[in-house]
């Protein structure tokens, strides 16, 4: 906050110059009109001046004098001095201010409405206030906070909490090398306050952020513990990467993963070019600026809270038993007449049979532990934290554990400022391992593997039963976690160290040096066994792998901002270097003896590998915020970037952006309207932005080498070198533009705000492996700049916040809408083939020009054929179109009307974008409870629901699905098609739309009701505060979606939408404790 | 900083810039074009495609489990189909690699003629090779016999078939030209001008132009003891792994469990030469994944014609398995273990207990020498030259210990003498991966297939013959067709 000040004025009264105060500081006076009426200067002329020091000037000579509490001045007589107010009166009211959180709010400004009688409220939050008459408000304000009106009525006790103010006008907002007051913001920026992020239960960031800025597009990268999430700034722009650019205080980090929402002060998204633009060629996705937590002036502050809470699969698939299971295989073999496999015959668990589900999925426990310390002086602010999660995975031996230290402080001594940002983080991750089969993962093997087989074997090597004979060959998921297991750990630290000088007036140079160090350990074991016929391994088999990741950065900015009477003017000047090594090698060997895991214990099958990458950037940026008056605002923006991965003339890429706003409710003539809206302004910018993710040497001609082959009597290794890939001629940056409109609205002082942004991302020269014709002979598609995307769309965001009485309460709501659409694509007919959902399968996702990036393209289907005549009707020049079809059969579209059913009658069916996503939080407080709910979801988008092209087709000899027993060949009245293993009419084929589903969901994703102790129970045991809540994540989704989840979270970009053996959410429910000494 | 401190290099591999300098590059690069043709996935004689060739013939099934390969085997593929996709690729990555070598290592100096051609001579082989694969899977493909410079370059229009066979036949002449007729034991495996010669050979019988057959293939059986050809005597030896580029080793594939460790891994370097077939053919008793199963009409074909001795075909023994007296498969009794199953025997480790953990090092013919003779024979039979074809199929009958038949086959007459030749190329090949080009040349796919009624046969029409032009190569090549009968 500034204390100082700069002002120059003449020939004027206290009031106006207190006024003129008040607009360029955060200070606020109180004061009677009556007190100061006579008090008048003559002129004002003082620059960089303490606020006290100028304050003590102004009264000099007056029967008046002040006290600063916090950012308020109350001004009075002399003669009061040493009491809070007048004592000539006979009604008082008293009371305790506190914060959202429970902390009593020193400085907070009480006055009688309509008056300007009041006080401020002392250290501990109270306040006492004479003279109210009965029927009297009391308004309670302090900056950065929704101020609240509260109606005495004859009460002599008026205890308050006053909410955050989320978007007040005075809220500074980080925009990068800077802040800048949120009413100066020319761009489009989105805020989340660590208030709102439900940390308490949300032990990922991600999931912390889903929903709650509008325009940012949040999906699960799938339920296992410690995975992260997926983020999307304003829809897919590019095809080979959409991670916007995430920061932690000022460092550019390749996830958030590792971040404890704890240590969060606030997140701000940079979703538009005038915003982004600062950050050049890696800001085209957006930028993620991540603070976190530092320390305030004032005493110390302790912290501490826990969270306990256990989790569950949120939901189950209904799969057949046993018996079950045996009639649809006896039926669908018959049909085929085929023989049934021995299993059906004679199952080694009959009747029920095994419930794998039940068997790999548990209730887990999730423990969070953090303690903190802060507090300042005006030398020194310092915030210190240590976090602990503990997370099992709903999968059994799944689990995931962080330890978070964190230390962040500033020290100031006159005009220059030194800090430092320091996170450490260990984490430690047991993954499902990877099994080998057609189930896929653990997670697909459990839901494919036949109830009739069982877990276990005491004969078997290893110990445990298997799929055998003419099934499906899927493993035996609860031996695949106990016999296999992968183990990461990940050792991070991000420090930023900084030092700043004033060197005059308004000028300040800072250095910042930052480093991250990663380090991936990766220990992967795999103990000999037999599991059924399909899987042996002979020898016990341990790998190691170790990859360390080295970034730094210097950066350079020379700073300016002054204000010239109505102009301000606030400008920032850099020269930044970067640089970026990669470096790994693994091992593995076999062989060791039983319980010995060490690389030397093993004997046999030795191998190595490493790689090794280094990426550097050299940068220049300068930006120019102008703003005449409060009212009319531009932002003019520069970066220019120069690239390791682009070839000598291509390195380097200009990234310019302007924007402009204008403060329409500080104009004159909206004076009249200024009681309902309080705060209206428009926005609009244009800029562009850059992409450059595409790895490293990516332009050079390389020589691949192992490409061998076995020759000679006896044979040996004949080394094979080649190029393997053509180079790309010209690579040069992909080029993101963006233009945005928006507008901001305040109403009733703040009550209400709503806010609408509408924009257009045009990405060109689009980097993309540009799939090349298979003629052409390359093992992987070169680099190219080939196409266009266009991103349109809207987003708003509106909250209110209210109380009745006692109960207050606010409701905040985010809309966004996205079409998605490729324009060009390299050669006019291009075509794009994403991914499939079966072994082996077909694409079902393509990127088409004049469709959305990687959209299904399917063949129709039209129910089934009821009667022999429905068949012969389905034909085309007297051909039937599906000649091998029964009743009970598919009928399938012939969308090209050739005649047949093929892959060219594939139509599109739709995207895996979601047409509009939206989030909905609600709070509400009353005396010590509070509540709230946090409702998110999607609408418009599709699933491929890869998981039921197995467990429904019938004709894969593995688990069904219990819907089965209801198909075409048990009840002639269904929509399911008749079971037939060999299936000559296609009923199972993956390309077809049978098993593409609604993906639209709503869930309610957090609820939490907490109850604060009252005051004098918490004095009593040392706390100042102290809070116990009750909660639960992922209580219910509402979605029509038949696998686990419609938050799937693929993050491959062609894979999107498609639902393959996804580890499944859980839901949670907690309880914790927060306390404050 | 400066602006040096944005060059970086590639740690990990050198540049096009520094190779391209010695005979050795070029050696070595010629392995890459090996490594591709017995790739897993993309090599036409890799795991998948053995099951390709012969799932889609009456006398294997194949399980439906990998959708892509499953659809292939019961004629329900469309060009969408990734496993037909791969092979295309497969060719491709063959002929881009062997063009490098004529066109980079062709211009490299210095190096001493006679060891310049030899070596120019077997990459021509081997991107005729690619050419054969393609003409013989796809029809009408695009030719490229230069490396692409821009990106313009890389849209090939379509060549006719005639142009592709012409292309193919080009690259093996230019390889018989140079490549010797022996390897030193050093080279064992790679091309020689014998396996050009055969190759040429089968060129020209596939477009059943039988006079260039004979010339080409005379070249070779005139003079069998130049190239060291001739029949294992014992039959089962050609495929017991004791007996690896023996005589009848024309062009034998070889695997060998050296280099990586890894089946599965990413990057070439980490995989070991070996091959997976014997563990995907294997039953899942003793943990194979049994994904090409042999029909009872292979077994029927084989207890045919008994032995003079009247024992069964000695060929059946080596090429499968079923219960018979005393049939023991992976050291199990095969009754006892598998009753009245059919499963393979020929390049499986049946001998040990189990396929171990899926490296099979028993290597695969390419062409071996008892298919010379029997396509000598067939193109002398298809010239009226029937006589000069008994002693050819005598041979191979002799080989089997089967009766003499030579003096009555003298007398066959042309269609007698094909419907012999037909039946021991279905013998003494199963497995090998001819049978359906074999059918196809002689007419006789659809029948055959609709006769046996073999799994699928209801969708079979003759667009199957070959496969259509993959999706990828049509989305990414403006210039590029599909195939006329899959239009």
């Amino acid at each position: 906050q500034q204390s100082k000040v700069t002002l120059k004025l003449q020939n004027n009264s206290l009031s106006a110059i207190l006024g003129q105060i008040e607009e360029v500081t955060a200070y606020r006076f109180f004061y009677q009109n009556e007190q100061i009426k006579d008090v008048s200067h003559s002129s004002i002329d003082v620059v960089n001046e303490d606020i006290d020091d100028l304050v003590s000037e102004l009264l000099e000579g007056t029967e008046l004098t002040f006290k600063i509490v916090d950012r308020s001045i109350v001004i009075f007589p002399k003669s009061e001095a040493g009491q809070n107010a007048s004592v000539q009166q006979n009604l008082s009211v008293k009371g305790t201010v506190s914060d959202s959180s429970g902390n009593p709010l020193p400085g907070v400004t009480v006055v009688l409405k309509g008056t300007t009688q009041g006080t401020i409220t002392d250290f501990d939050g109270n306040y006492t206030i004479n003279n109210v008459p009965g029927d009297a408000i009391l308004v309670f304000s302090f900056v950065g906070m929704s101020s609240q009106e509260v109606v005495v009525g004859g009460k002599s006790t008026v205890d308050v909490v006053l909410q955050d103010e989320t978007i007040g006008l005075e809220e500074v907002v980080a925009i990068g090398y800077g802040t800048v007051k949120k009413s100066d913001l020319t761009g489009s920026v989105g805020v989340v306050k660590a208030n709102q992020l439900d940390q308490q239960t949300n032990s990922n960031l991600g999931t912390a952020i889903q929903g709650k800025i509008a325009g940012v597009s949040v999906e699960s990268a799938g339920g296992a513990p410690g995975a992260g999430m997926n983020l999307q700034i304003r829809g897919a722009g590019s095809l080979n990467n959409n991670n916007p650019l995430i920061l932690v205080d000022d460092i550019a980090v390749s996830s958030m993963n590792n971040i404890n929402p704890n240590d969060i002060e606030s997140i701000q998204v940079l979703k538009d070019a005038s915003a982004a633009a600062i950050y050049g060629s890696r800001a085209a996705n957006g930028v993620v600026l991540i603070t976190t937590q530092s320390g305030k002036k004032g005493a110390v502050k302790i912290t501490a809270s826990v969270d306990l809470g256990m989790q569950e699969v949120a939901k189950t698939l209904d799969l057949a038993t046993t018996d079950q299971w045996i009639k649809i295989i006896t039926e669908a073999a018959t049909a085929a007449g085929n023989s049934v496999p021995e299993i059906a015959l004679n199952p080694e668990e009959p009747g029920k049979g095994v419930d794998w589900q039940d068997e790999v999925y548990r209730n887990a426990l999730v423990q969070n532990y953090s303690v903190g310390a802060s507090g300042g002086s005006e030398n020194l602010k310092y915030n210190f934290s240590l976090g602990y999660l503990d997370q099992e995975g709903i999968v059994d031996q799944t689990d995931y554990n962080r330890l978070n230290l964190r230390l962040k402080s500033e020290f100031q001594k006159g005009k220059v400022k030194v800090g430092e940002s320091i996170l450490l983080t260990q984490e430690t991750v047991h993954d499902m391992p990877g099994v080998a089969g057609q189930g896929g993962n653990v997670v697909g093997a459990t839901v494919m593997m036949i109830p009739g087989f069982s877990v276990k074997d005491e004969d078997a090597l290893g110990g445990y039963g298997g799929a055998s004979g003419a099934v499906l060959d899927v493993f035996n998921p609860v031996a695949a976690l106990n016999l296999k297991s992968s183990k990461s750990d990940y050792y991070k630290a991000l420090i930023n160290l900084y030092g700043e000088i004033e060197i005059m007036d308004g000028l300040k140079y800072r250095l910042s040096a930052g480093v991250t160090l990663n380090e991936h350990k990766n220990d992967s074991r795999e103990a000999a066994y037999q599991v059924g016929t399909f899987f042996s391994n002979t020898q016990n088999y341990a790998y190691r792998s170790s990859a360390m990741t080295k970034y730094w950065q210097v950066e350079n900015t020379l700073s300016y901002a002054k204000e010239f009477g109505k102009h301000s003017v606030n400008a920032v000047v850099g020269y930044t270097t970067y640089k970026n090594k990669y470096d790994s090698f693994s091992a593995s060997k076999k062989g060791m003896a039983d319980g010995i895991w060490t690389m030397d214990a093993g004997s046999d099958s030795p191998t190595a590998g490493g790689t090794a990458s280094t990426n550097t950037m050299l940068s220049y940026l300068g930006r120019v915020i102008y703003s005449y008056d409060n009212r009319y605002i531009f932002t003019g923006t520069f970066r220019r970037d120069g690239s390791s991965r682009f070839s000598d003339t291509k390195k380097w890429g200009n990234f310019p952006s302007i924007s402009a706003a204008w403060n329409v409710a500080n104009e004159r003539f909206f004076e009249s309207m200024s009681r309902t809206i309080s705060q209206m302004k428009v926005r609009a910018s244009y800029g562009k932005l850059g992409n450059q993710e595409i790895g490293d040497y990516q332009y050079v001609g390389a020589i691949t080498s192992g490409v061998s082959y076995a020759s000679g009597d006896p044979n040996s290794l004949w080394v094979g070198n080649i190029q393997t890939e053509y180079v790309p001629n010209n690579l040069k940056w992909e080029t993101t533009s963006t233009t945005n409109a928006g507008l901001d609205l305040g109403f009733l002082n703040g009550k209400i705000n709503y806010s609408l942004d509408v924009f257009q991302k045009k990405t060109t020269d689009l980097l993309l492996r540009v799939p090349i014709p298979l003629s052409a002979g390359a093992n992987q598609n070169p680099y190219s700049n080939a196409g266009e995307i266009k991103n349109k769309g809207f987003e708003m965001m509106l909250n209110y916040n209210g109380s009745v009485k006692d109960f207050k309460f606010s409701v905040t709501g985010t809309l966004s809408h996205i079409k998605n659409e490729v324009m060009e694509l390299s050669t006019g007919s291009q075509v794009l083939t994403g991914s499939g959902a079966t072994h082996g399968g077909s694409a079902v996702t393509y990127t088409k020009v004049g469709y959305p990036i990687y959209s299904f393209f399917l063949i129709k289907t039209d129910g089934l054929f009821r009667s022999a005549d429905e068949i012969q009707a389905h034909s085309k020049d007297g051909e039937l179109i599906q000649p091998n079809a029964q009743v009970g059969d598919i009928r399938f579209v012939d969308a090209n009307e050739d005649g047949q059913i093929d892959g060219n009658d594939r139509v599109y069916a739709g995207s895996p974008f979601p047409k509009y996503e939206y989030g909905l939080r609600l709070e509400g407080a009353w005396k010590f409870l509070d509540a709230s709910v946090y409702l998110q979801g999607t609408h418009g988008n599709k699933i491929y629901n890869g998981i039921r092209t197995y467990t429904e087709s019938a004709i894969y000899t593995c688990e069904y699905s219990m819907e089965l027993l209801n198909s075409y060949s048990f009840n002639p009245n269904s929509d399911i098609p008749r079971l037939d293993q060999n299936d000559a009419n296609g009923n199972g084929v993956d390309n077809s739309d049978r098993f593409l589903e609604d993906g639209s969901y709503l869930r309610i994703k957090t609820v939490q009701i907490g109850f604060t102790l009252p005051d004098n129970w918490t004095k009593r045991i040392a706390f100042e505060n102290c809070r116990f809540y009750i909660g639960a994540n992922n209580l219910v989704t509402w979605t029509d979606y038949k696998g686990y989840n419609p938050d799937i979270g693929n993050s491959s970009i062609s894979a999107r939408g498609i639902d393959f053996r996804q580890y499944p959410l859980n839901r949670s429910y907690h309880i914790g404790l927060q306390m404050n000494f | 900083c400066s602006e040096s401190f944005l060059d970086e290099s590639d740690p990990n591999q050198i540049t096009t810039a520094e190779f391209w300098k010695s005979a050795d590059d070029i050696e070595s690069a010629l392995a890459t074009v090996y490594n591709v043709i017995t790739d897993d996935y993309n090599g036409h004689y890799g795991t998948c495609n053995w099951q390709l060739m012969e799932s889609r013939t009456e006398n294997f099934i194949e399980r439906n489990d990998v959708r892509a390969r499953y659809e292939i085997s019961v004629f329900q593929n469309t060009f969408s189909n990734d496993y037909a996709a791969n092979l295309y690729k497969g060719a491709y990555v063959g002929i881009f690699r062997a063009n490098q070598i004529l066109q980079y290592g062709g211009a490299i100096e210095g190096i001493d003629t006679n060891l310049h051609n030899k070596l120019l001579a077997e990459a021509h082989f081997l991107r005729g090779l690619n050419y054969f694969f393609l003409v013989t899977d796809f029809g009408a493909v695009p030719i490229t016999t230069a490396v692409a410079e821009s990106s313009n370059d890389y849209f090939k229009e379509k060549s006719s078939m005639e142009q592709v066979w012409n292309q193919t036949i080009r690259d093996f002449k230019a390889g018989a030209e140079y490549l010797p007729n022996i390897r030193e034991a050093a080279e064992k495996g790679r091309a020689t001008r014998g396996a050009a010669l055969a190759f040429l050979g089968r060129s020209y019988l596939y477009q059943a132009d039988y006079d260039s057959t004979i010339i080409m293939l005379e070249q070779i059986v005139d003079h069998e003891g130049d190239f060291g050809y001739g029949l294992q005597p014992n039959y089962a030896e050609l495929f017991d792994g004791q007996h690896e580029n023996g005589v009848e080793g024309v062009f034998e594939i070889q695997y060998s469990n050296i280099g990586g460790t890894s089946i599965w891994a990413g990057n070439e370097v980490d995989k070991p030469q070996t091959t997976f077939i014997a563990q995907e053919c294997a039953p899942g008793e003793v943990g194979g994944w049994f994904e090409m199963q042999p029909s009872q009409v292979l077994l029927d074909s084989f207890l045919v014609e008994p032995t003079a001795d009247d024992e069964v075909d000695p060929r059946a023994l080596a090429t499968i398995a079923w219960d018979y007296p005393g049939s023991m498969y992976y050291q199990l009794d095969f009754g006892a273990t598998f009753g009245d199953e059919i499963w393979l025997r020929k390049n499986q480790n049946w001998w040990d207990a189990n396929e171990g953990e899926w490296k099979s090092e028993l290597n695969e013919y390419g062409i071996r020498y008892a298919d010379v003779l029997l396509m000598l024979a067939e193109a002398y039979t298809m010239t009226g030259q029937v006589a000069k074809a008994a002693p050819l199929v005598h041979r191979i009958r002799n080989r089997a210990l089967l009766t003499d038949k030579l003096s009555e086959m003298t007398q066959y007459s042309e269609d007698e003498m094909m419907q012999e030749i037909r039946r021991q190329r279905n013998l003494e090949f199963a497995r090998e991966g001819l049978h359906f080009y074999d059918l196809r040349r002689w007419g006789l796919l659809e029948s055959t297939i609709k006769n046996a009624k073999q799994l699928g046969y209801q969708n079979y029409t003759s667009k199957f013959e070959y496969y259509p032009i993959p999706e990828n190569e049509l989305n990414n090549n403006p210039n590029m067709s599909q195939s006329d009968p899959w239009k």
